[in-house]
């Protein structure tokens, strides 16, 4: 596992920085299987 | 491979074996728990264990009976009521679990109280409590009927047997329990899906390869894991997933207790998030992959006669009155059938030749047939018990199992079926507790003046309140039969809840400067709300949570506009024994 970023408490939400990369991440991991979805509905039907 | 239509003694032992293993090793892993804190809070977990614990108190049994059923019936669609899911997450991990961690809450009701007052926070932990007491006796009651039916159970001994087994091990070990617990049976539960799915297409004929099968499926409408045509009639479009989908989750994950309770065990924030976005990543496969099994267990029906009913005790009820009728019916059942067959192995050669888009209208005329004689067939059990359910789609994947599955592998696809059933009522029943002493029990005492109790007395409380609420939930299963739909009650019941409780959090997380009474008014209004349009309108009730959380953050935002400025009410803290 990767170093992960340290905690400050009292900041506000993190969506920037690291912890924002790895939101991305799975946010673009959602958006490549949408796509995936799409293209087999079209292969299959 | 043999075919079986009950359990062999392996499958009795596999069974056993496994569900022992489990609870025995919960046991066994937490039985140094000696005070209420670390038996409500179960603290110090790593991320693996949060998200295993996270994704199996949302599955339950009825996720792996109905879910293939549902696929089969329906196709994949049902996979985008999850897109909302990933995206909830993200925001649940910036914003909710880092105020829970700070603030060191137990419940998130308890967030309310510093943010708001006590009142506020008493009304948030009592609309979770009848909400989520209510659907966890759902939660056992749905499987425990589809087992007891198909496997000759008595219902009332199936219902008490797993939830007896429940209450032992949270009675144990508590919170700590149920995640330990709750990790092996995820495994348990993994493992079994990949065989299930292996086996499956193991099972196809020869000729019928896995590019085949998804083609077929595909020409009979059930790969259809996309649609991105807007309309608000249809419950699964990518669309009603990415919104609806994202406020039901929102709210699942970032407010009902017996989720948070799964991540405020992690011993850091970042363990936290991770298990998080664990669930988030692998859950919208894991449903691909459950609602694949139901595809292509349609697929190996289209080659090896299935039954024309899957719920064989209730047509065999039927059969008893009108057997003449029935069987007329199986004989057109089996013309339909061959005549299927035949389709689909002529719509297996002909691709690419000129006759192709004939061979797949025919095969299309062909599934249309199988239909009718299948609505002719629950046209019949209606009329012969009117009181019997003619649904049938969660019998498909335990009839499955039961028939086309090696003994020994049975005993151990129970035990997923079990497991999950066991999973997600643990997490229910712990969060029940911990809700029930954290913010009601040790808060009201301190409210009262009280002094503290000692540590053996509020951990006494909290295995006290478990088994209380273990027995609630058991005295609901067995009235459950009252519920016309299992699963559509779970989820209207929720919805009833689930709109209010967001928006009570929404307003405390995004609207800083609206104190506790417009919010407390909000509230109730939005209940009101919820609850009078239940009763007398048709209105769909995935609305209920947009309505619900919407009420609450408009009248709360008008009332705190109107309401002349005061300074908050000051109370004594939270309880923290």
């Amino acid at each position: 596992m990767t170093a992960l970023p340290p905690e400050v408490p009292d900041e506000p939400p993190p969506f920037w920085g690291r912890w924002g990369r790895i939101y991305l991440l799975v946010a673009g991991l959602l958006a490549v299987e949408t796509l995936v979805f799409w293209w087999l509905t079209r292969w299959a039907s | 491979m043999g075919v079986v239509t009950g359990l062999a003694a392996i499958d009795w032992a596999v069974l056993g074996a496994t569900i022992a293993a489990i609870v025995g090793y919960g046991a066994w892993r937490t039985s140094g728990v000696r005070d209420a804190d670390s038996y409500v809070r179960g603290e110090a977990l790593r991320w693996p264990t949060i998200g295993l614990g996270i994704m199996a108190t949302q599955a339950s049994a009825i996720t792996f009976l109905s879910l293939p059923g549902q696929a089969y019936a329906d196709g994949l669609r049902f996979v985008q009521f999850y897109f909302g899911l990933p995206l909830a997450t993200i925001l649940i991990c910036a914003v909710f679990v880092p105020v829970y961690h700070r603030l060191r809450v137990r419940t998130a009701y308890e967030y309310l109280e510093h943010r708001f007052d006590l009142r506020v926070r008493l009304l948030g932990a009592l609309l979770f409590l009848i909400g989520r007491g209510l659907a966890a006796g759902i939660t056992i009651y749905a499987p425990s009927i589809i087992l007891s039916q198909i496997l000759g159970w008595p219902l009332h001994t199936t219902i008490w047997g797993i939830g007896t087994l429940v209450v032992l091990y949270v009675l144990l070990g508590g919170s700590r329990a149920v995640s330990v617990t709750q990790r092996q049976q995820m495994i348990v539960i993994m493992i079994g899906l990949a065989i299930a799915a292996a086996i499956v297409i193991a099972r196809l004929p020869d000729q019928v390869s896995l590019g085949g099968a998804v083609r077929i499926a595909g020409a009979l409408g059930r790969i259809n894991p996309v649609s991105f045509h807007l309309d608000f009639n249809s419950r699964y479009n990518f669309w009603a997933g990415i919104t609806g989908g994202f406020f039901l989750q929102l709210s699942y994950f970032g407010t009902d207790q017996s989720q948070v309770q799964r991540y405020l065990s992690g011993r850091s924030v970042a363990e936290m998030r991770l298990g998080l976005l664990f669930n988030g990543i692998f859950k919208v496969p894991m449903q691909f992959l459950i609602l694949f099994i139901g595809v292509m267990v349609f697929v190996f029906f289209l080659f090896t006669r299935p039954p024309m009913h899957f719920d064989a005790p209730t047509l065999a009820r039927v059969e008893a009155a009108r057997p003449a009728e029935v069987h007329a019916l199986e004989a057109r059942f089996d013309r339909a059938f061959e005549a299927q067959r035949s389709a689909a192995i002529a719509y297996l050669t002909a691709r690419g030749r000129p006759d192709e888009p004939a061979v797949r209208a025919q095969l299309a005329a062909s599934a249309a047939e199988i239909d009718r004689v299948r609505g002719d067939t629950k046209q019949l059990i209606q009329a012969t018990l009117p009181d019997a359910q003619t649904r049938d789609t969660d019998y498909v994947f335990l009839t499955f199992v039961l028939q086309h599955i090696p003994h020994g592998l049975v005993g151990l696809l129970l035990a997923v079926i079990l497991c999950a059933a066991m999973s997600s009522v643990a997490g229910e029943l712990v969060a029940l507790g911990s809700t029930t002493v954290v913010d009601f029990y040790l808060r009201l005492r301190q409210a009262l003046g009280r002094p503290p109790g000692s540590r053996t007395r509020d951990l006494r409380a909290s295995q006290l309140a478990m088994v209380a609420w273990g027995v609630i939930v058991l005295g609901i299963a067995s009235a459950a039969s009252l519920f016309a739909n299992l699963i559509e009650a779970v989820n209207i019941l929720g919805s009833l809840f689930y709109g209010t409780i967001l928006g009570l959090f929404v307003v405390a997380l995004f609207l800083r400067r609206i104190t506790a009474t417009p919010v407390l008014f909000g509230a109730i209004v939005a209940e009101l709300l919820v609850v009078t349009l239940f009763f007398t309108s048709t209105l769909g009730y995935l609305w209920f949570n947009v309505i619900g959380c919407a009420t609450v953050v408009v009248v709360a935002s008008l009332l705190h506009a109107v309401l002349p400025a005061r300074p908050p009410v000051s109370s004594p803290g939270p309880a923290s024994g």
